[in-house]
């Protein structure tokens, strides 16, 4: 339905363009909006302020990587190697406290080195030897998984009560993890929207010989977004570190499906380019209900895994069709 | 047209090496992983031994032969770890311990993986980004399988199946010969038939290929069916080596077989490299994850060292391209 508005007009050159492409993302709201009614009327506890809480808890991580994911997927990459950051992250992290909060600088410092150190390393390859940024954070999937179990082959470590805030505190009323989620998302829309980087990171993801041409300096566009993505792992990490109050071994796994998830529904282009953060928070919102409702309805692991499937597959499946039809229109 | 199936013909015949220093690098490599194994393990070297390690890389070898077809169009196919296992699941409820069952639970496997093969090539024919669309598809069979079984194994494998390929025919393992064979009737096709050809064309220049009248939409839908169908066939041969099979059975394996066909030089810029380099891709995986055992590294040394290899080669390749690219 999304897809049809925008293919018709094509590239949102005109300012009718663009309005008409923003509704088109606004198609994923409209889901938001359903799923929301579905819940209220359908599940008795859905509406219940703790219910909506968890909600908002329980997808913070996920946001805040998935926020890190559209950066990576607007300059036409993607880094599967953020779930498995995660995952070392929390186990790092909590190792690194072991219930003791003067530990908590450590661990959190810790927890940004990796960050640096992953991203340094993506983007440096990228940018060096021009590798296909799927398979180099693919690889990287593994060898950070590798790492984890090197680390530790079972749970490990605790997060003191201090630390545990990140995910369970509330300022205002509001989760303390979905309020470091807003923040973020509000920082990333700001970057993309006001800044000179933002600008170069759409035109990178565009068409990045003709920004190289035009004198940007996409090597460091594309190292600086690498490193952005990995670090906001680290910071999803941590919430997830918080949450579980363990350092669980494979905390992290499926993170990273479930990010680019989250950007494709909120319709930023796979090829780059085009898309955004606002449309990543609706995403992230449908993807949290789902799973929520399925949760209280108590559908069974086993079938919540094969609907998940469907949804990553439908999402890509309808977003890469519609781009695809755009193109042979254009 | 003429010239661009080369790489085709040149892989149909290991004498005639192509310009291609990457092979001659593999086959170093391989011979580098037998001398540094058998010089820390003195029984490694043994025909009897190395025709082992074969056998070990036949699951993830005959996966990564279709594999190949999917990546020389440009595509990638993630998928093959849930079929595996989906695969090796089914065939075992189907042969529910009876001989008579097999080429029942043979065919059933054939058609479910050429069925979900073909599902991942007629969507990624439509410009579905094939990675995630195929790791989607993988969560929901490894799902189904869950479903299926409810979490426990169900069934027996038939006793004839698993002791007629788990036999040595002199020395020579069954499965290993199953390997080559599918390898080598794969060649055949990837080097000397019109699809092969097309497949190689339609790789190389998308463009070309539909100007010159291929469709090239049908050529990706058969690729990814070959990968379905090769991925099935791993499923038996898994089930066959290692016995009925738990949830878990063929997590890690995409890994594994994406890393032979990278490391067999097949590139994903397409059309380039062939069904032999990801059989040498696959033994070279296979001894480079035995050597890990015999240094008595623990399983996470595996996943580094999958992981590291997959982007050292394809970092190696990439550089490789660029300079040759003149930039």
């Amino acid at each position: 339905m999304t897809v049809t508005t925008t293919t018709a007009l094509g590239r949102p050159t005109s300012a009718l363009g663009r309005s008409v492409n923003a509704l088109g993302r606004a198609g994923t709201w409209w889901i938001v909006v359903a799923l929301v009614v579905i819940g209220l009327v359908g599940v008795s506890q859905f509406g219940s302020a703790t219910n909506l809480q968890n909600l908002l808890r329980q997808g913070s991580a996920l946001g805040i990587v998935a926020i890190g994911q559209t950066l990576v997927i607007l300059t036409g990459g993607m880094d599967l190697s953020v779930g498995a950051l995660m995952g070392l992250v929390a186990v790092l992290a909590n190792g690194t406290m072991a219930g003791r909060p003067e530990n908590i600088p450590a661990a959190v410092a810790i927890a940004i080195v990796a960050g640096l150190a992953v991203g340094l390393f993506n983007g440096t390859m990228i940018v060096k030897t021009r590798i296909n940024p799927i398979i180099l954070t693919f690889g990287m999937l593994s060898v950070l998984q590798g790492l984890i179990f090197v680390y530790t082959d079972k749970t490990v470590g605790s997060s003191p009560p201090e630390f545990q805030a990140l995910a369970y505190g509330s300022i205002a009323g509001i989760p303390t993890p979905a309020l470091l989620c807003a923040v973020i998302l509000v920082g990333a829309w700001a970057l993309l929207r006001y800044t000179g980087f933002g600008r170069y990171l759409y035109a990178v993801g565009g068409n990045a010989d003709h920004a190289r041409r035009a004198g940007i300096p996409t090597g460091r566009v594309l190292l600086a977004t690498y490193v952005l993505s990995s670090l906001l792992a680290a910071i999803a990490g941590l919430v997830l570190a918080a949450r579980l109050g363990t350092g669980y071994t494979l905390a992290g796994l499926g993170f990273e499906i479930d990010a680019v998830v989250v950007v494709v529904l909120g319709g930023t282009a796979l090829t780059g380019g085009r898309g955004g953060v606002i449309g990543t928070l609706a995403g992230l919102l449908v993807l949290s209900m789902v799973n929520n409702l399925l949760n209280l309805l108590a559908v069974s692991a086993y079938v919540q895994q094969v609907i998940k499937g469907v949804i990553v597959v439908a999402a890509v499946a309808v977003s890469g069709i519609a781009e695809h039809n755009r193109r042979n229109q254009r | 047209m003429t010239d661009v199936p080369s790489a085709a013909t040149a892989t149909r015949a290991g004498v005639r090496l192509p310009i291609a220093p990457a092979r001659i690098g593999l086959v170093l490599a391989i011979v580098g992983l037998c001398l540094v194994a058998g010089w820390l393990s003195p029984g490694f070297l043994t025909p009897n031994n190395l025709l082992n390690v074969v056998r070990q890389a036949s699951v993830v070898g005959v996966a990564a032969i279709g594999l190949t077809f999917v990546v020389l169009v440009r595509g990638v196919d993630v998928s093959v770890a849930g079929v595996i296992t989906v695969v090796a699941t089914i065939a075992t409820g189907v042969m529910n311990g009876s001989d008579a069952n097999i080429p029942l639970a043979v065919a059933v496997a054939i058609v479910l993986g050429l069925a979900i093969g073909t599902f991942n090539g007629l969507l990624a024919s439509r410009g579905v980004h094939p990675f995630i669309l195929t790791l989607g598809v993988g969560v929901a069979l490894l799902g189904l399988t869950q479903l299926f079984t409810g979490g426990t194994s169900l069934g027996n494998p038939a006793p004839s199946f698993r002791s007629v390929l788990n036999a040595r025919i002199g020395p020579v393992p069954v499965l290993a010969i199953v390997f080559f064979v599918l390898a080598g009737i794969a060649a055949l096709v990837h080097g000397r038939t019109t699809f092969g050809r097309r497949i190689v064309l339609v790789g190389a220049n998308p463009l070309a290929a539909r100007l010159s009248g291929v469709s090239v939409n049908r050529y990706v839908i058969l690729a990814y069916a070959t990968s379905g169908l090769t991925a099935a066939l791993a499923g038996l041969v898994l089930l066959a080596r290692s016995g009925p099979p738990s949830n878990f059975t063929g997590m890690g394996l995409e890994f594994q077989a994406l890393a032979a066909v990278i490391l067999g030089g097949t590139s994903f810029a397409g059309g380039k490299g062939g069904v032999w380099g990801s059989v040498a891709g696959a033994l070279a995986m296979a001894l480079a994850l035995n050597l890990v055992n015999i240094l008595g590294l623990p399983f996470s040394a595996q996943q580094i060292v999958q992981g590291a290899v997959i982007i050292l080669i394809a970092a190696a390749y990439a550089a490789v391209r660029k300079e040759s690219a003149g930039d």
